[in-house]
């Protein structure tokens, strides 16, 4: 369950794929904050202690908030505005 | 790939880069605004056409952002949007007209123009701002831990408060007040502050009260009504906090601290934690620019002119980015080193800069008692101050590195006399934020721990690329295409 | 001010000049080392750590094939664990024509009498490296080669000579040489330095110091670029390169990938010579290419650092080893032409002989500090 909630209706809406589910969002929502109001605690495993990572800065520098989307691994949610058909997979850095 | 060439390139559209983009356009001269964010505004005015346009409580600290944007409908402007700088190339040129000498590679992140680009400028102004002071205690790295800043943007972004009975806020400074008062006005919860604010220093710092009351009015006031709404914000309010720690196993769960004696323990679903905002250093490092130390706001900055000149003939820095002063400031020191840009490319002469600069400096001048003010009411803490269990091993400075404290003061007993030389004996800083998230706190720890000023300390050099850059991109760049040789 | 008396100065603290100085205390001389910032800052930091025998000149094989077994020994010797691994070394054929010319090389070595190149056939390369790209045809591998860790190594062999006694001054520029009545005096940023004899290990730099002796060692500067990953999983165990392409790729420990090729980024130059290299995106997209080429899934990698590390380059792309023509007492170690990572373990041992006029079995001819006077050599 996710503690976030929208403070402000949502207008438009497009469709994405996150892990393979349909999600609806927001053009204004970037994919960090689909993934937080989806209630998404790990982002992905950081390499290099074993343990989950999350988004701690929303502003693109701490990369806890690194997902795969499009295909490609790495990549900063916080920065990632939605767009539809957009296709996101957590769980952190991974070779194709 | 497509190669262009304008006059001044500007890397951040915030109220810096806006500002400067403004006042180079205003002389003839063509700009390149590139910023990595999807829309304009930078930090402050995030995603502010949508929240302009909505108005309600979050517009209110939008003031001047639709002024500010309306320099990218300049025809002398292009702005690229999603766009990374991945590194760039300065040469030391006479003829700045024939050989640009700057030279920026960007990735142009968008759906429909994917792709590395090159634009080659005769001035470069590096505008890109600041960042959330990352501060460090065990369990700080647990999901669920995040910046104050970091929830403000939420809000800013996608319009989403944070709710339930878990929230609670810790640490110091305005942006804890501001965030607090805007999660409440949108409906959202925050079941407890953590003051971590030095009782006694409000005492101490009164002798600057009211050299900033006359500085900056508009700002103070607002800082009291602040201060005012949120101590009558019925939010549990605990002061004179320490040892902070954030507990759980995939996310966090609980926090422990201490306060008057007694440690609590709160169920908490998200801590969001706050000390105040340094210049993110990583771009005028790459450019290896002179650096200065600030006692007050405990963080390097470019060393710079008032103009915003670098230690490098063709870089300029503004806003944040150049030293923490507000968002007000940032605009006029954009608008300030727009100007210099302009002229010392010859775009206008020095009478005339003079007629317009002079109005700027004076302005940016008046305020800096006010900025002085809270710089000391919010002095920034030490970096041990959140948590008193420095051998914990979960008290991580690098978390891409997983390097924790304790890891940091072993290579320093070692033999690791600088930031660099315990990024090379432990890895701190060679992960995917590149040294972003401890830099800082990595300088501060090197000097205090060798007993030297943090300015002779030192700090992480920064490598190209400025972001992780995946290698299918990189493919993109022509290798014969060569604009600087 | 009374100079300070050493019987050996060592400039430059490299990892040539710290195995030097190691090796001299070891042998009971009294040592300081003196570096213009700090140790290891420049070639040997920067280095991919490639421990190679594999198409090394001719002249250079048995040196490199000496400092094998010393790297096998040298955590225990420095104390530290230096990452160095056994990894092999493997050069591939992507087309008929590379696969021919590793033919020729085989036969060219065998001839030479070694035995450490062998030709693998396709077949033994996909098995030894499953990532490996369909096109590529063979390899000429060297089992017993590796890889070390060049920070790791670095720490190591600096610790063990503050361990050891030998005086580390960084910080501390060579501004000058000259003869003195007790051998050689040394001017440096922090005074003056009497010392028996001089090692000068000081890389892209040797050829000023040689200068200030007399000697005309031509060094170019390069900055050579190195790119790293973020971490991924395992894929590749041995260091590989590819026949007439400019590539070196290795995975270390950690995960990341190390890709170099010899990419030069620009010198910056300061008052005292070469300060420090800036590496080019476009000439490491050209080293992405090659290392993508090999092996196409890491499209999908993000390079999270390139840098550009100093080296000094020779016009034959072999060090000067050897004493100077001009000024007994100073012996001459630089120049290794980004290739000297692999010989560190011997060059100390190599020169402590040099210094102490022992012989011992190492071919130095071609090293020779005046192979490129008109006049001839020494
Ligand atoms: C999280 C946070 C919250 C804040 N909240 C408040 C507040 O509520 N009230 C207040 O008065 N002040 C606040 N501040 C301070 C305020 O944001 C600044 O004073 C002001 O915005 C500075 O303007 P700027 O133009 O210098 O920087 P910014 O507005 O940050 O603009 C810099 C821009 O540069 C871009 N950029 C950075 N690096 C690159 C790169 N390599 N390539 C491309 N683009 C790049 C960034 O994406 C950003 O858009 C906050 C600061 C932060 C960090
Ligand atoms: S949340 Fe910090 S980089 Fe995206």
């Amino acid at each position: 369950m996710s503690i976030w909630k929208r403070a402000i209706p949502p207008g438009e809406t497009v469709t994405i794929h996150v892990n393979g589910q349909t999600v609806t969002a927001t053009p204004d929502e970037t994919v960090a904050t689909v993934l937080l109001r989806l209630g998404t605690r790990s982002f992905g495993i950081n390499p290099a202690s074993g343990y989950p990572q999350a988004p701690a800065c929303l502003m693109g520098v701490c990369f806890g908030c690194l997902c795969r989307i499009d295909g490609r691994p790495g990549t900063q949610a916080c920065l990632e505005q939605v767009r539809d058909g957009m296709v996101v997979e957590t769980g952190g850095l991974r070779v194709s | 790939m497509t190669d262009d060439t304008c006059d001044v390139i500007v890397i951040g559209a915030g109220p810096a880069g806006l500002a400067a983009a403004q006042s180079v356009a205003d002389q003839g001269l063509s700009v390149r605004l590139i910023d990595e964010q999807p829309t304009a505004g930078g930090q402050i005015w995030r995603n502010a056409a949508v929240v302009t346009r909505r108005g309600g409580p979050l517009a209110k600290s939008y003031g001047g952002a639709v002024a500010a944007l309306s320099v990218l409908r300049n025809d002398h402007v292009k702005h690229a949007t999603s766009a990374t700088v991945l590194e760039v190339a300065l040469s030391q040129t006479s003829d700045t007209a024939r050989d640009p000498p700057v030279c920026v590679t960007w990735l142009s992140a968008t759906q429909d123009a994917r792709g590395v680009r090159e634009t080659a400028a005769r001035a470069l102004i590096v505008a890109t701002g600041a960042m959330e002071r990352p501060v460090l205690f065990p369990g700080a790295t647990l999901p669920g831990v995040m910046g104050i800043g970091a929830v403000q943007s939420v809000l800013k972004q996608s319009g989403l408060v944070p709710t339930g009975d878990g929230v609670v806020l810790a640490g110091q400074g305005p942006l804890l007040m501001l965030t607090l008062g805007q999660i409440l006005a949108h409906g959202g919860s925050v079941a407890a502050v953590l003051d971590f604010g030095q009782s006694g220093r409000v005492a101490r710092t009164t002798s600057g009260l009211f050299p900033a009351l006359l500085s900056d009015p508009a700002i103070m006031a607002q800082g009291a009504a602040l201060l005012w709404r949120a101590r009558r914000s019925g939010v549990a309010w605990h002061r004179g906090v320490t040892g902070l720690r954030a507990i759980g196993k995939d996310g966090i769960e609980q926090i422990a601290f201490e306060t008057g004696g007694k440690t609590m323990q709160l169920t908490c679903s998200l801590l969001a934690v706050h000390d105040g905002v340094i210049p993110n250093t990583q771009l005028t490092r790459l450019l290896a620019l002179d650096h200065v130390w600030s006692n007050a706001q405990q963080a390097f900055a470019a060393r710079s002119t008032p103009e915003g000149a670098t230690s490098a003939p063709s870089v300029w820095v503004a806003g944040d980015g150049a030293g923490i002063a507000g968002a007000e400031v940032a605009r006029l020191r954009g608008a300030l080193s727009g100007l210099d840009v302009a002229r010392a490319l010859g775009a206008l002469g020095d009478p005339e800069f003079r007629t317009r600069a002079d109005p700027l400096k004076r302005h940016i001048s008046r305020r800096g008692p006010a900025r002085a003010f809270v710089d000391k009411l919010y002095a920034p803490l030490p970096v041990t101050a959140f948590s008193k269990d420095n051998a914990a091993a979960s008290t991580v400075v690098c978390r891409c590195e997983a390097v924790t404290l304790a890891r940091v003061h072993d290579a320093i007993r070692d033999g690791a006399t600088g930031p660099n030389r315990v990024k090379t004996f432990t890895r701190c800083g060679m992960g995917a934020c590149q040294g972003r998230m401890c830099g800082n706190a990595l300088t501060r720890i090197v000097a205090a721990a060798t007993r030297s000023a943090p300015q002779d300390a030192g700090a992480l050099r920064i490598r190209p690329p400025l972001k992780p850059t995946l290698i299918s991109d990189y493919l993109d760049l022509s290798p014969t295409h060569d604009p600087l040789s | 001010m009374t100079p300070d008396r050493h019987d050996l100065a060592v400039i430059g603290a490299g990892l040539m000049g710290l195995s030097v100085a190691l090796e001299a205390r070891t042998r009971g001389m009294s040592v300081v080392i003196l570096e213009a910032e700090t140790c290891a800052r420049h070639a040997s930091s920067a280095s991919a750590g490639g421990v190679r025998s594999l198409n090394r000149h001719p002249a250079e094989i048995a040196l490199t094939r000496a400092a094998l077994p010393l790297w096998e020994g040298l955590a225990y010797r420095l104390g530290r664990d230096c990452g160095f691994r056994r990894s092999g070394q493997i050069r591939v054929a992507e087309d008929a024509e590379a696969m021919q010319a590793l033919e020729d090389r085989a036969t060219a070595i065998a001839a030479l009498g070694f035995d450490h190149e062998r030709l693998v056939t396709r077949d033994e390369l996909k098995a030894r490296i499953p990532a490996i790209a369909d096109h590529c045809l063979g390899a000429l591998v060297v089992d017993d080669d590796g890889f070390a860790d060049p920070l790791a190594t670095a720490h190591a062999w600096r610790h063990a000579n503050a361990r050891a006694g030998v005086l580390i001054r960084e910080h501390t520029r060579v501004m000058s040489l000259e003869r003195s009545t007790a051998g050689l005096r040394l001017a440096t940023a922090a005074g003056p330095i009497e010392a028996g004899c001089v090692v000068n290990t000081a890389g892209a730099w040797g050829d000023r110091i040689a200068g200030f002796a007399g000697d005309g060692m031509p060094v170019r500067t390069a900055a050579l670029q190195m790119i790293v990953t973020a971490r991924m999983p395992a894929f590749v165990d041995p260091v590989v390169g590819s026949q007439g392409r400019k590539l070196s790729l290795k995975q270390t420990a950690a995960g990341s990938v190390v890709i170099g090729g010899a990419y030069k980024g620009d010198v910056r130059e300061g008052p005292d010579g070469p300060l420090r290299g800036v590496p080019r995106a476009g000439r490491a997209a050209s080293n992405l290419a090659n290392a993508v080429s090999l092996f196409p899934a890491l499209r999908a990698a993000r390079v999270t650092r390139i840098w550009a590390g100093l080296e000094g380059m020779t016009p034959d792309g072999l060090p000067y080893l050897g004493q100077s023509r001009t000024m007994p007492g100073l012996f001459h170690a630089f120049g290794f032409s980004a290739h000297g990572f692999a010989l560190a373990p011997l060059i100390g041992p190599l020169m402590a002989d040099l210094l102490e006029g022992k012989r011992n079995n190492h071919a130095i001819a071609p090293f020779a500090p005046g192979r490129f006077d008109s006049v001839g050599s020494v």
